[in-house]
């Protein structure tokens, strides 16, 4: 299958300025990635290891502090390849929503909180479309509502008069209104209930089948990733350590860093001592040199300290170790 | 075992809306349950069953409508000042980072609680005492020193503020979601440390969690409640493996299992959490596969089976 997203060596880090001088936060620190066109991919990594910076690099929405450092990141559009970063602003914006769209995590951002939710989706067509097709597709944005279980009456209210869980499906339904070839979702459930959370996955995965388009979706959770994802890529410290489908990574990971992860994971009807990694994650900011993850790692040696292990092919999966294929028929 | 905390008939009515539209909201509903020494209790629940309004009325932070809290045998109110409470009932909240405050060093709080409970005479003696609760949670004074809480990892931080609970020797610590915050590689740490904490030093755990994977990894028992009530409570290998609620059933079937060759296809209907709150009989009726008419007038009576508790009128016989 053509991939739809192709990452090309993106670097993109925050520079603050600081009394004490520039601070460089390496977010995104040489992205390679081939995302398969109609799969929803996974993105899953801890709290600041700059996976929400690279969804927003994939949507080409870089702003100060910010900044592009290099590579390019590829959407294939009607056939030929676009690079998001140098296309000019408005052909950006056209792409965006039409082809492009965004889910973010705190829908309460997303919606005007002094407008009611109508006037959000009819501003939303105004910018979008040709006059003569709103009034189709407000129908459909309503045929759209009615089939997560909300009446047309919730465009009358106000966005802080709906419970999260009822924002996060309106926030869905207005991105996808346009029927987008690629979705980026940034922890669309994390504010979310469990029941509510399972409810919002089955919406993502629904539109994801019936549409054939495809889902990037960025979350810490793994039992999401395990519950809706095809592929999956584990980000370390800006970047990516370990990628494949979603059942390799689960029954077979590679990197040590990604065993440690999915050993951690509490079951139920399981009570056996689960182990955590040691240590924390480094500061963005002071990456340590080689292997970020080798101040933590049990296996690091001499190399892992000196160079940056790539990302290669070990099977069907690919992992960024120097220990690779030796490593993991050694421990599991 | 000896009885370390008794609650009984715990309630709480939040009134909501101007003098002229008043609104009675219950958030917690004559809620009963006992917590062991050296036991780790869990109180589970989605947001807004009144897991956390619970937790505050253990601490003191907000007064119970009705219902008495029993420490040793000993209500709260009779407890002459907060200080004795406190020194037996500690709190470790969900954001380290919220905990502590940004612009003071991590260490003054330890000097501070032990100012405050005049825990040592010297210095000297503070500093052991500070040193000797570190490095229970596995941290130790020449790491925290001089640092500000944005130095550290969440982790670590978490693990910093459960050691400065730890340091009045209290029998009962109350924990709202204390790990919800924290990196997942490093989640793991803290729920072992509560394991430690009850298992080496008798510590009792209140642990509150919408996380019910470690919920049954860390508790002995577990009470899931539900908008203001607990509709069951038990063993966690009973009520978790084999529980008997709906309400139960249908969060155990929502947890996305970190196994990608269980992938469920049973939908879910959703309600609103007022509409909830305000219904007559069981609040679980209107979503509630198993309803019939009764479940829609009557709330339903506690009831045993197997050594769980149930409020569901299934189990009435």
């Amino acid at each position: 299958m053509l991939p739809i997203i192709r990452t090309e060596e993106i670097q993109a880090f925050y520079v603050l300025e600081t009394p004490r001088g520039k601070k460089i936060i390496k977010a995104v620190n040489g992205i390679n990635v081939t995302i398969p066109e109609t799969t929803i991919y996974g993105v899953a990594g801890e709290s600041g290891c700059g996976k929400s910076t690279f969804l927003k690099v994939l949507l080409g929405n870089l702003e100060p502090p910010l900044r592009h450092f290099g590579g390019r990141v590829l959407y294939r559009v009607d056939g030929e390849y676009l690079d998001v970063l140098a296309l000019p602003g408005t052909k950006q914006q056209k792409l965006r929503w039409t082809y492009i769209s965004y889910i973010p995590q705190g829908s309460m951002s997303v919606f005007n909180p002094v407008a009611k939710l109508r006037a959000t989706f009819l501003d939303f067509l105004k910018s979008h479309v040709p006059g003569k097709m709103r009034r189709e597709l407000f129908h459909l944005a309503e045929e759209r509502l009615a089939r997560l279980g909300l009446s047309p009456r919730i465009l009358d209210v106000y966005p802080h008069q709906l419970s999260g869980g009822m924002r996060q499906r309106v926030a869905i339904a207005l991105a996808v209104l346009l029927n987008p070839r690629v979705i980026l979702a940034d922890e669309p459930t994390t504010a979310l209930d469990v029941v509510a959370q399972r409810a919002v996955l089955q919406l993502l995965s629904d539109i994801q089948r019936e549409l054939r388009n495809t889902v990037v979706l960025v979350t810490h959770d793994m039992g999401v990733h395990a519950t809706v994802t095809t592929r999956m890529a584990i980000m370390y410290a800006g970047r990516i350590v370990e990628e494949g489908q979603t059942q390799d990574i689960f029954f077979t990971p590679l990197h040590p860093y990604t065993r440690y992860l999915i050993r951690s994971l509490p079951r139920i009807g399981d009570k056996r001592l689960r182990e955590s990694a040691p240590g924390s994650p480094p500061s963005l900011a002071q990456l340590p040199l080689g292997c970020s993850f080798h101040p933590r790692c049990p296996f690091a040696f001499e190399r892992c300290r000196q160079e940056v292990p790539e990302l290669e092919e070990v099977g069907e999966q690919k992992v960024a170790c120097f220990l690779k294929r030796a490593s993991h028929v050694t421990t599991s | 075992m000896s009885l370390l905390l008794e609650v009984q008939n715990l309630t709480k009515v939040f009134t909501l809306g101007s003098i002229f539209s008043r609104l009675r909201l219950i958030a917690v509903d004559r809620v009963s349950f006992t917590i062991e020494k050296g036991e780790i209790f869990t109180l589970a629940g989605e947001s807004g069953c009144g897991k956390t309004t619970t937790a505050r009325m253990i601490l003191g932070f907000e007064q119970p409508t009705l219902g008495v809290i029993r420490y040793r045998g000993k209500a709260l109110e009779e407890f002459t000042d907060r200080k004795s409470w406190f020194r037996e009932v500690q709190a470790v909240f969900q954001n380290p980072f919220e905990t502590f405050n940004p612009l003071r060093r991590v260490e003054s709080y330890f000097f501070g609680t032990v100012r405050n409970f005049k825990l040592a005479a010297q210095k000297k003696e503070a500093e052991r005492l500070i040193e000797e609760k570190l490095r229970a949670v596995g941290l130790s004074l020449e790491e925290i020193r001089g640092k500000y809480p944005s130095e550290f990892a969440g982790g670590q931080l978490q693990r910093a503020s459960i050691a400065r609970a730890l340091l009045t020797n209290p029998s009962l610590l109350v924990a709202d979601e204390p790990v919800s915050m924290v990196d997942a590689s490093l989640r793991m740490s803290i729920v072992n440390l509560f394991r430690k904490l009850c298992d080496e030093f008798g510590v009792s755990v209140l642990y509150i969690t919408h996380d019910l994977a470690t919920a049954y990894y860390v508790s002995n028992r577990i009470a899931v409640m539900f908008r203001g009530n607990i509709v069951e409570m038990g063993k966690v290998e009973n009520v978790l493996v084999n529980p008997k609620h709906p309400y139960t059933r249908l969060l155990l079937e929502s947890i996305p299992e970190p196994d990608p060759s269980k992938r469920r296809e049973e939908r879910v209907v959703l309600f609103e959490e007022r509409e909830e709150y305000l219904r007559a009989g069981c609040k679980f009726a209107g979503r509630c596969p198993e309803a019939w008419e009764l479940c829609g007038r009557e709330m339903p009576p506690e009831v045993e089976v197997n050594g769980v508790f149930v409020r569901c009128h299934k189990w009435v016989k």
